[in-house]
C-alpha cells in the first residue's frame, strides 16, 4: 500500500503552494519518501492556524493512513476533501484516500460515495475499481458493480461474461443469493459460457442441493471437459453423499489435469480415510501437505489417519501442526 | 415412587401406535393453557446494535418444590435503552399445578434479578435435599440456595452469591455453567464459561468495523473481533462455600475461545467426569479430568474440536446420548446459518468420529441453537430435537432466505445410524417460527413422554406437549429414573444408567446443563419399545460405586437411592 501511495504521490503532486512555504514541502517530502513518523511529528511543531489549513489537514491524513490509522486519518481528509475544489488533484486523492480509508475499515456505503468520486479520474486504478465493485455489491447494487467490473476487465457490461465475473465477486464476497440469477442471466445470453454451470453447482451444493449440483457440474464438464476444478467438485460433492467409490475418478482426473492445486489430494486423501484404506490415503496427504505444507485440513485430516493407525504420537504431532496453522484462532 | 394414577391406562395398553410415517410423535402448543404468557425480553426486537442482544438465555425444567413434578425457570434479558425503575423484566419461576398448568410465582421466588442473564445449571449444591440454581450472566453472576420454603410465604431462593465466594470483581459474560462433582468428594463443584469480553464503550456498532457486515447487510459486531475471556472452576469446599480453582486446575489455562454451552460427560469411560463446552467460531473444549483435580484440553485429539477437515464451527447447543445404540455417548452439536450440525460418534477409544454426514445431517439456512438427543417416541432410540432463530433481525428485509424466525426442526432416529427429518411431520406447533435460543426437555405432565420448552427472544415462551402417549393412545413403553445420591451429590448428577433389553443396552448420563444454556428434566427417561421388561440394569453414581437394579417394569417413574453401604 506505501508503495502505491508513492506512485499516487508521484504522479499527482499537490499542486497548491503551501502557505507556509518550506515547512509544508519538507512535509510532503517527508511522506513521498515513507518518513511518515518524521512527518507527523513536523506537523505537531505547526501553530494551530496553519494546522488546520487544508492542505495540513491533508497531509496529517495522508501520514495516518500510511500507518494504517483510518479512523484518525478519515477526520483529516474530510477536511481537505470538503474545502478542495472539485476536481483538484487534492479532491482527487483525498476521495481516493478517504475510500480506502472507509473501506479498511468496513465502513462500505461511506467508502463507495468517495470511491465513486475518483470514477473515471487518473486516480482511478483496478485496486480501486474492485474496491468499489465490492462496495456495490456489499450494498445490494448488484447491476453497478457489473458494470464496475465489466469496465475493470474490459468486457461489454451486458454479455455473458460481464454477468459471469459479478457473480464470481459475489461468491467470494459470501453474496451467493444474488450469484444465482447472476449466473442464470449469464447462461442466458450464452448457454454455452464456460464456467457458469460450475459456480451454479457450486452453489447448489452449498446449500445442500447435491443432487443438482452435481448435474450442473456434470454439465461444465461436458462442455469444459479440460477444467480441472469441476472434477474436484465433483468429487467433493460425491463425498458428501458419502459415495466413496465414485468420488475417486473425478478426483483422481482433476489431479491428472492439473496436479499443482492440492485441494483434490486432500479430498482423495480423506476417501481413502473413510474407506479404511489408511496407506493411500497417508500417502496421498503426504503429496497434498508436499506441496501446500500449511494447508491445516490436510494436516488435520493426516493426523486422523494416524489416530486410526494407532500412531498416537505422530497424530498429536499433526494434529498440534494443524491448529499451529489455522489463521482464524483469535487471540485472547 | 407414587405413579400417576392417569398413567395406569397407558401402562396397561403400552404397545405402538403407528402414525403414517412410523413416527408416532406430534406437539401441540400448549403455552397460553399453561399459563406461560410472560415474553422473555431479550434485546432489540427488530435490530440488534450489539452482540450482548443476540445470544438469549436459557431454560430449566426441575422439581424445585420436591412434589415430584417438573417447574419451570425462564431466563430474561434487557434492552439497551434500559427500563423505568420497577418495570424491568426478570427471571420468571412457574410451578407445576399438576394439571398442565402452571402458577408464575416469580414475586415470591428471589429470583428478580434484572439483567441480561445467559445460562442455568440446576443442582443441590449444599446436599440439603432441596435444588439450587446457579444462574450466569454479563455481569455478576448469581448463585441462588432454594431455602425449601414453599409451603410458607417467605422467598423461596436466597441470592447467596457472595457469601459462597463466587463474586467477581468485573463484569464478565458468564456463558455456559454447570454442576459437576469433579473431584468425587460427595458435594458439586462449578464449572462457568465465559463468552468474550464486552464492553458497551467500546463496542463497534453495526456495519461499523470488522465482522460487523453479513451478505452485505450492516449487523452487530462479533464474535470475531473481540477478545475471548478464559473458563473458570470452583471447586466447593462444603459449609457453602466455594473455591476458585480456575488456575491449579488448568480449566482457566485454556484461551482463545468464544466458550458456550457447557455438558458434562464421561467420554472416555474412566468413571471421572469431563466436560465439553461447545464454542463459538473456535476449537471447542474438551476438558479431560485427569483424577487428580485439574483438567486438559484434549478436544483437537479426541476430535471433537472442529468439523471433520479440520474447519471451526460455530458451536451454540449441545447435547449428548447414545444415538447408536452401541453403549457410548455421542455428542451432537449445533451451529450457525449455511453450516451443518455435527453429530461426534464416540469410538470407545477415547476419541469421537464426525459422524454429521452419515446421519443424514447436512447444512441448514437456520443459526440453531438449543437441541437434545431425546426418545420422542420411546422407541429406544434418542430423536433429535433443535430450535432456530436468527441473530440479525435486519437481514429478513433484505434476504428473505434468511427469516429471522424459523420453525423448530425434529429429527427421527431411524435405529440404523441415520436421522430422517420429520419436522414437518409432527404437527403445526413445531412449524410456528420464532426466534428461539434455549430449550429443556421434561416430562412436565408426567406422563410418559417428553415434552420441549423453548425460548422465544421477546414473546412468551412455547411449551410443547409431547401426544406420543394421550389418554387413548399407550404409545410406546417408558421408564423414568429420578436418583438420588447419598455418598454421591445428592443430585446424582454424573450417574451413569445403563439397561439392557434384549440385545440392546440404553444408557444415559445425568448433566446438569445441555441444550443451549438450560437443564433438562434430571429423571433420566428411557423409550423401551414394545419391551414388556427391563432384563437388568444398573447405575454408576458418580462417586464410581455401580449399583445393580432389579426386577423393573416398565410405564412408571421410580426413585433410586444410592445405597450408603
Amino acid at each position: 500500500m506505501t508503495a502505491l501511495l508513492f506512485v499516487f504521490l508521484l504522479a499527482h503532486p499537490i499542486v497548491q503552494a503551501p502557505a507556509d512555504g518550506p515547512t509544508l514541502a519538507q512535509i510532503q517530502t517527508l511522506l513521498e519518501n515513507g518518513r511518515t513518523d518524521e512527518a507527523l511529528g513536523e506537523i505537531t511543531k505547526l501553530d494551530e492556524t496553519t494546522k488546520n489549513q487544508p492542505l495540513v489537514q491533508h497531509l496529517t491524513g495522508l501520514a495516518l493512513y500510511q500507518k494504517g490509522h483510518y479512523q484518525q486519518a478519515v477526520g483529516h481528509l474530510a477536511s481537505s476533501f470538503s474545502k478542495s475544489q472539485k476536481g483538484a488533484a487534492q479532491r482527487l486523492q483525498a476521495a481516493h484516500l478517504l475510500g480506502m480509508s472507509n473501506y479498511f475499515l468496513n465502513r462500505l456505503p461511506e467508502a463507495l460515495v468517495f470511491l465513486a468520486e475518483i470514477e473515471g479520474s487518473s486516480f482511478d486504478t483496478s485496486e480501486t475499481q474492485y474496491l468499489r465493485g465490492i462496495c456495490q455489491l456489499q450494498v445490494h447494487q448488484v447491476e453497478e458493480g457489473r458494470k464496475t467490473f465489466a469496465r475493470m476487465f474490459s468486457l461489454q457490461p451486458d454479455s455473458a461474461a460481464s454477468h459471469l465475473i459479478n457473480a464470481q465477486m459475489m461468491i467470494r464476497q459470501q453474496l451467493e443469493e444474488f450469484a444465482v440469477p447472476e449466473l442464470e442471466k449469464a447462461l442466458a445470453v450464452d448457454p454455452k459460457l464456460p464456467q457458469a454451470h460450475f459456480l451454479l453447482g457450486e452453489l447448489a451444493i452449498y446449500k445442500s442441493d447435491l443432487d443438482r449440483g452435481i448435474e450442473l457440474l456434470l454439465k461444465e464438464i461436458a462442455l469444459n471437459p479440460g477444467f480441472a476444478m469441476a472434477y474436484y467438485r465433483l468429487g467433493e460433492a460425491y463425498t458428501r453423499q458419502l459415495k466413496w467409490d465414485e468420488a475417486i475418478p473425478p478426483l483422481q482426473k482433476s489431479i491428472w489435469l492439473n496436479p499443482f492445486f492440492s485441494g483434490p489430494f486432500i479430498v482423495l486423501g480423506k476417501v481413502y480415510l473413510k474407506k479404511g484404506d489408511l496407506t493411500n490415503a497417508e500417502s496421498i496427504l503426504k503429496r497434498a501437505l508436499a506441496m501446500d505444507v500449511n494447508n491445516y485440513s490436510g494436516h488435520h485430516l493426516l493426523a486422523q489417519v494416524y489416530q486410526k493407525a494407532g500412531r498416537q504420537e505422530d497424530a498429536r504431532k499433526e494434529f498440534q501442526t494443524a491448529e499451529r496453522l489455522r489463521s482464524d484462532s483469535p487471540q485472547p | 415412587m407414587t405413579r400417576p394414577a392417569f398413567l395406569l391406562t397407558a401402562g396397561l395398553l403400552a404397545g405402538t401406535y403407528l402414525y403414517a410415517n412410523g413416527f408416532t410423535v406430534s406437539f401441540t402448543d400448549v403455552t397460553k393453557e399453561a399459563g406461560l404468557v410472560h415474553p422473555v425480553i431479550y434485546g432489540g426486537v427488530d435490530k440488534k446494535r450489539y452482540i450482548i442482544e443476540t445470544n438469549g438465555p436459557g431454560v430449566a425444567f426441575a422439581d424445585f418444590d420436591n412434589d415430584g413434578w417438573m417447574d419451570i425457570l425462564t431466563l430474561t434479558g434487557s434492552r439497551l435503552e434500559g427500563f423505568p425503575e420497577g418495570k424491568a423484566p426478570t427471571n420468571r419461576m412457574y410451578l407445576n399445578r399438576q394439571d398442565g398448568t402452571f402458577k408464575d410465582v416469580t414475586d415470591q421466588s428471589g429470583l428478580n434479578n434484572p439483567g441480561w442473564a445467559s445460562a442455568v445449571t440446576v443442582g443441590d449444591y449444599d446436599n440439603d435435599g432441596w435444588v439450587d440454581l446457579f444462574i450466569t450472566c454479563w455481569g455478576q453472576n448469581r448463585l441462588y440456595r432454594n431455602r425449601g420454603k414453599w409451603k410458607t410465604t417467605e422467598r423461596f431462593f436466597q441470592d447467596v452469591t457472595l457469601p459462597a465466594g463466587l463474586g467477581q470483581p468485573e463484569t464478565r459474560w458468564g456463558s455456559g455453567c454447570v454442576f459437576l462433582d469433579y473431584d468425587r468428594d460427595g458435594d458439586l463443584d462449578l464449572f462457568v464459561a465465559n463468552y468474550l469480553k464486552f464492553d458497551l464503550k467500546s463496542a463497534p456498532t453495526p456495519g461499523k468495523g470488522p465482522n460487523c457486515l453479513w451478505k452485505g447487510v450492516p449487523v452487530n459486531c462479533g464474535p470475531k473481533g473481540l477478545p475471548t475471556d478464559t473458563n473458570l472452576l470452583y471447586r466447593n469446599r462444603g459449609g457453602g462455600t466455594f473455591e476458585d480453582v480456575s488456575k491449579t486446575s488448568g480449566v482457566g489455562l485454556v484461551q482463545g475461545k468464544y466458550a458456550m454451552t457447557a455438558l458434562v460427560t464421561d467420554y472416555n469411560n474412566d468413571a471421572w467426569p469431563d466436560i465439553y463446552v461447545a464454542c463459538d467460531s473456535t476449537a471447542c473444549i474438551l476438558y479431560r479430568n485427569n483424577q487428580d483435580g485439574t483438567f486438559t484440553d484434549v478436544a483437537l485429539e479426541a476430535g471433537a474440536a472442529y468439523s471433520e477437515d479440520g474447519q471451526s464451527q460455530a458451536g451454540m447447543g449441545v447435547a449428548s446420548g447414545d444415538y447408536d445404540g452401541d453403549g457410548l455417548l455421542d455428542i451432537f452439536k449445533t451451529h450457525f446459518a449455511d453450516d451443518l450440525p455435527v453429530l461426534y460418534r464416540n469410538t470407545g477409544e477415547g476419541y469421537f468420529e464426525d459422524a454429521s454426514r452419515a446421519a443424514g445431517f447436512d447444512h441448514t439456512r437456520y443459526v440453531q441453537w438449543g437441541t437434545g438427543l431425546a426418545d420422542l417416541d420411546n422407541d429406544t432410540w434418542p430423536d433429535i430435537f433443535t430450535v432456530a432463530g436468527s441473530v440479525y433481525p435486519e437481514v429478513e428485509a433484505r434476504l428473505k432466505e434468511y427469516p429471522h424466525r424459523n420453525p423448530r426442526l425434529v429429527y427421527r432416529n431411524l435405529g440404523n445410524g441415520r436421522f430422517q427429518d420429520v419436522s414437518n411431520e409432527v404437527g403445526p406447533a413445531v412449524q410456528s417460527p420464532y426466534s428461539s435460543r434455549g430449550c429443556a426437555f421434561a416430562d412436565y405432565d408426567n406422563d410418559g413422554d417428553i415434552d420441549i420448552l423453548a425460548m422465544n427472544m421477546n414473546e412468551p415462551p412455547q411449551l410443547l406437549r409431547n401426544e406420543h402417549i394421550t389418554a387413548n393412545r399407550p404409545g410406546n413403553n417408558w421408564l423414568k429414573l429420578q436418583l438420588v445420591g447419598k455418598r454421591s451429590n445428592r443430585s446424582a448428577i454424573g450417574a451413569r444408567v445403563r439397561l439392557w433389553i434384549g440385545e440392546r443396552v440404553l444408557v444415559q448420563e445425568l448433566t446438569s446443563q445441555a441444550s443451549y444454556y438450560s437443564s433438562n428434566d434430571p429423571r433420566l427417561h428411557f423409550g423401551l419399545g414394545a419391551a414388556q421388561s427391563i432384563d437388568r440394569g444398573e447405575v454408576r453414581w458418580p462417586n464410581g460405586n455401580v449399583q445393580v437394579l432389579q426386577k423393573i417394569q416398565p410405564n412408571q417413574i421410580i426413585t433410586i437411592e444410592e445405597r450408603g453401604d
